[in-house]
């Protein structure tokens, strides 16, 4: 059984604790709430300050020393928590106001009908409880608003921000996260023999669950691709082992591909993933042609293809998420692949690093006033040549 | 050198014929209209045979109650579970999720699943993700059932 609430009675009037004690007492008896005492405000807010265990004040008005009016005030500085109900005259409609003006939760009248007393007291505690469960769920969110900002940093810290680059090529990279964490990721490895393996990927869903998933995905497609293999060996062997215990059937989509900055050969694999578009020196462009593959992470033992281009000196390689591709504005039209070449179109980028903000900024663009409902991921490869 | 394996953008959407309606105005007039529709499940059962219907969207907001609502219809002795998605205007990857959930618990317990009547716009995300390739997808319901049988 929780504790009684603890009343606090400000009175100058001495009648009035036996009273109170004497008409309350079976409400006391039952451990609903109890009753302390006090002779004016400040005995008031020494009582207060003492324990701190005061839920509710009933208090006078006229009183020596300190009256209840003043009290009001002075109760929100010693616990802002506590809610306060006034006993007035009867019609005493100027102080009633000024009391509740002060934050007076509701008033009773002299002489005191014992029957509506309980009423509001039960009524003021009602009130307590809520706000003070409202408090309480308050505290946890800021706490997890905060563990999810920390988680945000962390999961931030792990997407690369500085890229291999060399007179042959460029890379650039960004992620934008519709809530705090995010399932898209992207990931550059240097791989043997100057070659770099490059990686796009969109987890399903979005915010905590997704999150937990990326990382482990992007630990796991780290570590095979430096490890062993060709992009279509890669993807099946991370595909099983997410498919280990994976009891909720998260998945990701992932396209995986290998460059050889020497000879411009990218060999790619797809689980799932939308293909990449090449945008080439002259402003055209086209899209890889597709390899069919499941998503990783659903059914394991699955074989993945590959394939192979070559990339003509000056052609860009855009690997997004479908937060590029399917960006909303507020018309509910998607953003789409072919607004996507179309960026390009008249002004070809000059590197990575302006192709991957230019798509940035088209997609902003594009959403206007719409909120960002999807995680956008762009990751642009530059063959110089 | 522009090898033969490359397309201009155009070409290769209507070749592969995936992003076919992306940024048109069919798929965008589709997904405008059932926007703010909730996921409802209909289901009917003959023969054995349970077929769920299921219309709307279902995105990360209802895609636990388009769980629950697949779930509670499916019954233990149920041999066979079509569902139709021709009303579904839009799926997002936590729908997609869903499906394959119930497509992994089915199959644990030897029931037949399908999905039929797809859109092209759901069609097309099946492709993408690979999916088509791992949950059986017919056109019509008496197709799918057919394909069960014999």
């Amino acid at each position: 059984m929780p504790e009684p609430y603890k009343i606090l009675v400000v009175d100058d009037e001495p009648d009035l604790e036996p009273l109170v004690k004497q008409r309350m007492r079976r409400q006391v008896r039952s451990g609903r709430y109890t009753f302390v005492f006090a002779q004016n405000g400040v005995e008031a807010l020494e009582r207060m300050g003492q324990e701190g265990d005061v839920d509710m004040v009933l208090s006078d008005i006229n009183m020596p020393r300190m009256d209840g009016l003043t009290l009001l005030e002075q109760i929100p500085t010693v616990d802002p928590n506590v809610r306060s109900v006034i006993v007035s005259a009867y019609g005493d409609m100027k102080n009633i106001r000024t009391a509740m003006n002060r934050g007076a939760f509701d008033f009773v009248t002299k002489p005191i009908d014992f029957e509506d007393l309980q009423i509001t007291i039960e009524r003021t505690l009602r009130h307590m409880e809520e706000w003070r469960d409202a408090l309480i769920s308050r505290d946890k969110l800021v706490a997890l608003q905060n563990e999810l900002e920390v988680a945000s940093k962390i999961q931030q810290s792990i997407l690369p921000t500085e890229f291999p680059k060399s007179a042959d090529y460029e890379i650039y990279a960004g992620m934008s996260p519709a809530r705090e964490v995010a399932g898209d990721f992207y990931d550059v490895v240097r791989l043997a023999n100057g070659k770099v393996g490059l990686a796009i990927a969109d987890v399903s869903d979005k915010g905590v669950p997704s999150a937990l998933f990326m990382m482990s995905s992007r630990t796991l497609l780290k570590g095979t691709a430096v490890g062993v293999g060709s992009p279509s060996e890669v993807l099946a062997e991370v595909n099983d082992m997410l498919c280990e215990g994976n009891e909720t059937v998260t998945f990701v989509t992932v396209l995986y591909a290998e460059y050889n900055p020497a000879n411009g050969k990218f060999i790619y694999s797809n689980g799932g993933h939308t293909m990449p578009v090449v945008i080439h020196a002259d402003g055209t462009s086209s899209l890889l042609p597709p390899t069919r593959g499941v998503a990783l992470g659903v059914m394991p033992g699955l074989e993945y293809q590959q394939k192979t281009t070559t990339l003509s000196p000056g052609d860009m390689v855009i690997l997004y998420t479908d937060g590029v591709s399917e960006a909303m504005n507020a018309d509910n039209e998607e953003f789409g692949i072919e607004r996507l070449c179309k960026i390009f179109a008249d002004s070809p980028p000059k590197s990575a690093v302006e192709a991957n903000r230019r798509v940035f900024e088209a997609v902003s663009e594009f959403a206007g006033e719409a909120p960002q409902s999807d995680d956008v991921a762009c990751l642009t490869l530059h063959h110089r040549g | 050198m522009r090898g033969a394996n490359k397309y201009n953008c155009g070409r290769q959407i209507a070749h592969i014929g995936l992003w076919q309606k992306m940024g048109g105005n069919c798929d965008s007039h589709i997904r405008n209209k059932k926007r703010w529709d909730p996921v409802e499940t209909i289901t009917a059962r003959e023969d054995g045979v349970l077929i769920a219907k299921a219309s709307g969207r279902v995105d990360g907001a209802n895609a636990r109650e388009f769980q629950n609502n697949l779930e509670q219809a499916i019954e233990s002795d149920d041999k066979i579970v079509i569902l139709n998605l021709r009303e579904l205007s839009y799926i997002s990857s936590a729908g997609l999720r869903v499906i394959l959930l119930v497509a992994k618990s089915l199959q644990s317990r030897n029931t037949e699943f399908a999905i039929c009547e797809l859109q092209d716009s759901i069609l097309e995300v099946f492709q993408i993700s690979g999916f088509d390739q791992i949950i059986p997808v017919h056109a019509s319901e008496s197709e799918a059932i057919a394909s069960f049988s014999g």
